[in-house]
């Protein structure tokens, strides 16, 4: 689905090569790019959590908006609600217990420091039909 | 531990009782999700990181990917596009049929792509390769590959080709990537691929990235640094041209102008001498000075006037031995007052860049990528960064790292070992070598002369000798340089396009590329063939084939052989090559590249079977990659033996002596070689050179060859986004990768874009002298350039910022400069 939408926009990109006629003069044309360019989405706020692909494997994916929120070197915003310490109140999914464990299976807190880097693993979804 | 976190292991512990499952499966897994899943290993497809993973595949389907705990690269780890590993395979527009260029029920250029047999697709291929190669020779054919090929579908092609076809025309995308870092290291080295490896992380103090986002690019290597970081206080610097991920993690982020990286890694090499704080005792004992030729031009067409301008684009690899001294009064005008005004940086951020490279107690560990590499000065510097290095003996120690980081996972162990570059040959030998190819023809037993001496058509001149009519047929696999490729508009499309020109595109998906080819031959991908990697720290992964291709999809490796099978030596090679060799008289080119007796001479193994071999009744992949061993075996690039791969998960970083990987080249403590080379009790042997010694280059700074202007006033800066890998041809088949990234966007000042009467969200025109494209202003996001710059990233097949790019390459390693152009930025009436 999500395929057939981005092809749709890739063969007008293509000025329809599928079918493709004279080059021309003109090589540009067959590149010229779709003449609608879709809104800035903001981000899901609804969508439950899933891992990509259906990887039962897979880190799941982020169900709320994250814009704003500070993942720096010195401050790490996921950790006010998915930390060791966040108040069970707020419902949110707990870090399982492989993040509190650096690179040496040693345990770290209040995560392990190579988890820090969050949206490496856990993106946050756009609200529409891409 | 605290409950909740326990409760969630155990019930994972209990969904996975009594079935094989990696020890560190997240925790959320569902009991159904995991029945009857058998687990492989594999390497990643996507980056040149290599992580290790575990495959869970089910019902001849790829189902489940995790990291392989046992993995040193990756310990387990995955990054969002390797857990999303089980889509890529399954989008429903996979290309499961040759399809041809028709009309009225046979080939025509202007026809509809169709349906047509394997038989009809492969007949149609050898007779456009035999009209061209019959009627305009060899060097009217090219192949375009890639960094994503698998090391023995790189070796096929480059055999095909270059021995076969007698024809060089033959590169890889990877010239697209990392090109000046094989340059770089040849030059300064004698020999490619890193000093050191990936464990440098975990010894080094201080980590400088010069032109590589990791954060984003190299998202688990970015792990194991941020660890170093954060628990051990090593130090982080982050160069860039404008702010991104990387800088949020950094103890400093410096926003440099674009081209100034020349000037400030002259500055700091002229800080460590007047300082005095270069490592006299180790410069004396193990490098040497050159001035490079400078004044070189930017690989542009010769009728450009940038290229007459330039004294030195005939030459542009040439230079001079010269002394230390004469190094230092080489550097005498990079004073810091200089590098601060032109970089745009303060004076205090560049002496504490400096005091980091001078502390002869901080091991420095230098990243780039296509900061450096995607550059019209490239080579430059990559040698310049070596010169830090070197002037601080900081270099094949651990921790003490200059480290080219590499895009594909894949670019290392083919593109670069097996030398599908069209100027060279497997481990770093040359096609302008007399001995290095007589040792070629001798290992493929081949009559003296097959191999001929002049490089063939780079990535840039392949397109613009299809559009000059100089090339008549063109192949290119796992690649789409239709969106990747620089000027498409100018300089691809119109050489694909024209009448007399027969263009083959091997693809998984119907990308760009495929829509503009005459013939599209539906490929098999990873896991679906078995393969082989080689990844930035020359660790070469082998898989097995673990799940069947779609339909009639087959391998590259399937597809080159059929080829060769096409073709008698008698069509393709001239008289007198035929006259050497009259044994060889009436044979195929399977035959003679491929029945060799080296390469089919091991038996199928029945245990593990591959479509491409149980065809051909001989272990294909073993004798490709045992014949192509031999180039390195006893040369400082040994490969293991071919079953030792399969056997170890995370594979082994070559050289391999003995059965023992080497983690860092050049140290006697550590590579045999250099114990053997090294004179004397000497600890260290920079034995590619035959003196033992590395080069210290002198080069300067020259400005890049578009800058900004009143009509185009905008740098314009591309490059990649963590959830798609390059052409997002696999990764938008990725529900979850598409919804977290769907397009494109123009990153943007909110300044520049005040100025312009534009929001977040407005929809802008980006025109350059070459095209034009649209996208939606973003002024919050992850990337935030500077004033005065905007950045688009290339995988959106719908918004084509390749259609703006300049195909300016550096001049000595022909790569393309992707990172710097002029554009401007124009609002797009009637939109919010």
């Amino acid at each position: 689905m999500i395929r057939h939408v981005f092809l749709s926009a890739a063969v007008l990109a293509a000025g329809l090569l599928f079918n493709a006629p004279a080059i021309g003069d003109d090589p540009a044309a067959y590149i010229d790019q779709p003449t609608r360019t879709p809104l800035l989405s903001p981000e899901e706020d609804r969508r439950p959590a899933r891992p990509p692909a259906g990887n039962p494997t897979g880190a799941p994916t982020i169900p709320h908006r994250i814009t704003g929120h500070q993942l720096t070197r010195q401050h790490n915003r996921c950790l006010t609600c998915h930390g060791r310490d966040a108040p069970e109140s707020l419902g949110a999914t707990p870090m399982p217990a492989s993040h509190y464990l650096d690179r040496d299976g040693e345990p770290r807190e209040p995560l392990a420091e190579a988890r820090n880097p969050c949206t490496a693993c856990h993106v946050p979804q756009l609200r529409g039909n891409h | 531990m605290d409950r909740r976190a326990f409760l969630r292991l155990q019930a994972a512990a209990l969904a996975a009782a009594g079935i094989p499952l990696p020890a560190n499966v997240q925790a959320a897994a569902l009991p159904d999700d995991l029945s009857g899943i058998t687990w492989h290993k594999a390497p990643c497809r996507f980056c040149g990181v290599g992580c290790g993973m575990q495959i869970g595949v089910r019902n001849n389907r790829v189902v489940a990917a995790t990291g392989d705990p046992e993995v040193d690269v990756n310990r387990g780890l995955a990054c969002v596009k390797g857990y999303s590993l089980p889509g890529i395979l399954y989008g429903e527009d996979r290309l499961t049929r040759p399809l041809l260029r028709m009309r009225d029920g046979k080939f025509h250029k202007r026809g509809t792509l169709t349906p047509v047999s394997w038989e009809t697709a492969m007949d149609i291929m050898a007779d456009k390769f035999r009209a061209a190669l019959r009627e305009h020779g060899p060097d009217s054919i090219a192949m375009f590959g890639s960094g994503q090929w698998t090391i023995w579908e790189g070796y096929a092609a480059n055999k095909l080709m270059k021995a076969g076809f007698r024809s060089n025309n033959l590169d890889p995308n990877a010239r697209h990537c990392m090109a000046s870092a094989v340059m770089g290291m040849m030059r300064t080295f004698g020999m490619d691929e890193p000093p050191g490896c990936y464990d440098d992380i975990e010894h080094a103090d201080a980590f400088v990235l010069w032109g590589a986002n990791m954060a984003e690019m190299h998202p688990i290597l970015w792990t194991r640094v941020s660890e170093r970081c954060r628990q051990h206080g090593a130090k982080l610097i982050v160069l860039s041209t404008l702010q991104n991920r990387s800088c949020d993690m950094a103890d400093q982020a410096m926003i440099f102008t674009p081209q100034t990286d020349l000037i400030i890694l002259n500055y700091i090499a002229r800080y460590l001498i007047e300082e005095d704080k270069v490592d006299h005792d180790f410069v004396r004992r193990h490098a040497r000075f050159r001035r490079g030729n400078a004044d070189i031009g930017y690989g542009l067409r010769p009728e450009d006037p940038r290229q007459i301008a330039a004294t030195n684009a005939d030459n542009p690899g040439g230079g001079e031995d010269i002394d230390f001294e004469a190094f230092r009064e080489f550097l005498a005008p990079y004073t810091l007052a200089y590098a601060a005004r032109e970089s745009g940086l303060r004076e205090s951020e560049l002496e504490t860049l400096a005091r980091i490279y001078a502390d002869p107690d901080t091991r420095v560990m230098s990243f780039w990528t296509m900061g450096f590499n995607q550059h019209t000065r490239g080579v430059w510097c990559n040698n310049m960064i070596y010169n830090l290095h070197l002037l601080t003996g900081k270099i094949s120690t651990p921790g003490n790292s200059p480290f080219s980081l590499t895009g594909q996972p894949s670019a290392c162990g083919t593109a670069r070992e097996v030398g599908t570059f069209s100027h060279r040959l497997p481990a770093d030998k040359l096609l302008a070598n007399p001995a290095h190819r007589q040792f070629a023809e001798d290992v493929w037993q081949l009559p003296a002369g097959t191999l001929r001496a002049e490089s063939g058509l780079s990535a840039v001149a392949q397109s613009r000798a299809l559009k000059d009519g100089v090339l008549k047929v063109y192949w290119t696999q796992v690649t789409n340089n239709m969106q990747a490729g620089p000027n498409v508009s100018q300089e691809i499309l119109p050489g694909w396009r024209k009448d007399d020109t027969f263009i083959i595109v091997s693809d998984i998906y119907p990308t760009l590329s495929a829509q503009a080819a005459d013939l599209v031959l539906p490929a098999a991908s990873w896991v679906e063939k078995e393969g082989a990697f080689g990844n930035s720290e020359r660790r070469t992964q082998f898989w097995h084939q673990l799940v069947t291709p779609p339909g009639e999809a087959r391998s590259d490796l399937w597809q080159l052989v059929a080829l060769s099978q096409r073709f008698t030596v008698d069509e393709v090679w001239p008289e007198a090559l035929l006259a050497k060799a009259p044994d060889l008289r009436g044979k195929t080119l399977f035959q003679v590249l491929f029945a060799n007796g080296e390469v089919d001479k091991f038996p199928l193994d029945d245990d593990h079977p591959n479509m491409e071999s149980e065809a051909l009744g001989f272990y294909l992949q073993k004798g490709l990659f045992e014949e192509y061993a031999r180039f390195g075996r006893g040369l400082a690039h040994d490969l293991a033996d071919f079953d030792v791969y399969h056997r170890t998960r995370g594979g082994l970083r070559w050289p391999v002596v003995d059965g023992q990987e080497t983690r860092w080249r050049y140290n006697g403590e550590f590579d045999s070689y250099a114990k053997r080379h090294a004179e004397g009790d000497e600890q260290f042997a920079f034995y590619g050179h035959k003196d033992n010694r590395a080069i210290i280059f002198a080069l300067p700074y020259e400005p890049a060859p578009e800058l900004p202007d009143d009509a185009y006033p905008f740098w314009l800066n591309t490059g990649r986004v963590l959830e798609h890998w390059h052409t997002g041809t696999m990764t938008q088949q990725v529900p979850e990768l598409h919804r977290a990234v769907p397009h494109a966007l123009c990153y943007m000042h909110p300044d520049d874009a005040r100025d312009l009467a534009l929001r977040r969200g407005s929809e802008v025109e980006i025109q350059s002298r070459r095209g034009k494209m649209r996208a939606r202003v973003e002024t919050k996001g992850r990337n935030r350039p500077p004033q005065g710059m905007v950045f688009v990233p290339f995988f959106d097949a719908g918004r084509l910022v390749n259609a703006c790019t300049l195909d300016a390459t550096d001049p000595i390693s022909l790569q393309t400069d992707f990172k710097k152009c002029a554009v401007q930025i124009r609002p797009v009436r009637g939109t919010a």
